[in-house]
């Protein structure tokens, strides 16, 4: 399953990936790299991180498919990039009840910020409703935190502050 | 996430210029309510504007240290730890007076392998550059496992 998620068409063209310049991320214990800027198929040049270790990601690298980028783990940061991202690559799935298997949801912060994103892995929905249910299973890299397939119910609940302002999408 | 900014009117209180409060609060989602919740404030008690600068969200400087009903600590990492950055930074700004609150999981930092019912005390600490402001601790009953 998550492999074949992982398989999707590219978003990315890794051949014109190029390094611009060294970048620490703040977090409690910072994590140093440096930004990379990379075209979009549909076009557009986006920026993404890449740590030291060419391992770590944070969660967009997880949903957009940057981590198994060539050379290393690279993943698009929260903001202007998700949104060049979704604008180009992704329509919105509206109602809810209509996602499938490997479209991704993305959630909203401050200033159309887009502090989370993740991978639809098993939808349910109750009938006679129109949104996911919280049993539907969920791939996720919150943060730092490792990755891992959970339920809906815990990703918005009481362990990682995201609340329930999400948006689904599905690639073009 | 729920997260507001707020005026309200300028008071006199402390030389601190920034204030922390911690409190539980009843959150619901669209799927009903939303267990152990809580509602973080920062308001600026000072005479001048205060530009928090965040290149996550302005919670990445919170954390919550809680302690179990066994008397030890029970939380690990950073509430920070969660969260994905974005390429620039953003300013939270706040007026004389004004606060901005936001929505979060009092047990955020408590794995779930920690967790077990009875009385918990959480400690929130917000520190931004050269700034560490703490919350009065609170005291909070969890009934169950979640």
């Amino acid at each position: 399953m998550k492999s074949q998620l992982m398989a999707q068409s590219p978003l990315f063209n890794w051949q014109t990936l190029r390094e611009l310049t060294p970048w620490t991320l703040l977090y409690e214990q910072p994590i140093h790299g440096k930004i990379l800027e990379v075209e979009l198929i549909g076009g557009p040049k986006i920026e993404v991180f890449r740590a030291e270790d060419g391992v770590f990601y944070f969660c967009h690298g997880l949903t957009f498919g940057g981590k198994a980028a060539p050379g290393g783990a690279v993943s698009p940061f929260s903001g202007n990039d998700v949104r060049t991202i979704l604008r180009c690559s992704y329509a919105a799935v509206v109602p809810d009840a209509a996602a499938r298997e490997g479209d991704i949801l993305v959630w909203s912060g401050l200033d159309n910020d887009a502090p989370h994103s993740a991978i639809l892995t098993g939808p349910t929905v109750e009938q006679g409703k129109s949104y996911l249910s919280y049993s539907s299973k969920i791939l996720t890299k919150n943060g730092r935190l490792p990755e891992e397939e959970m339920t809906l119910e815990r990703l918005i609940g009481d362990e990682f502050s995201y609340g329930d302002s999400f948006r689904l999408f599905r690639k073009n | 996430m729920n997260e507001a900014l707020t005026a309200t009117s300028i008071k006199s209180r402390s030389q601190q210029k920034l204030t922390c409060r911690l409190r539980a609060i009843q959150a619901t989602s669209r799927y009903g309510p939303l267990p152990n919740m809580g509602e973080i404030e920062l308001e600026n008690c000072s005479t001048s504007v205060i530009e928090i600068e965040y290149t996550m969200t302005p919670l990445q400087f919170l954390d919550l240290a809680v302690v179990g009903p066994h008397g030890g600590l029970v939380s690990e990492g950073h509430f920070s730890d969660r969260f994905s950055p974005t390429r620039d930074p953003a300013i939270l700004r706040l007026l004389p007076g004004e606060k901005f609150t936001a929505t979060v999981s009092l047990l955020a930092t408590v794995p779930r392998k920690n967790r077990v019912p009875g009385t918990h005390t959480i400690q929130a600490t917000y520190r931004f550059q050269n700034t560490r402001v703490v919350a009065e601790p609170l005291t909070v009953e969890f009934t169950s496992e979640s």
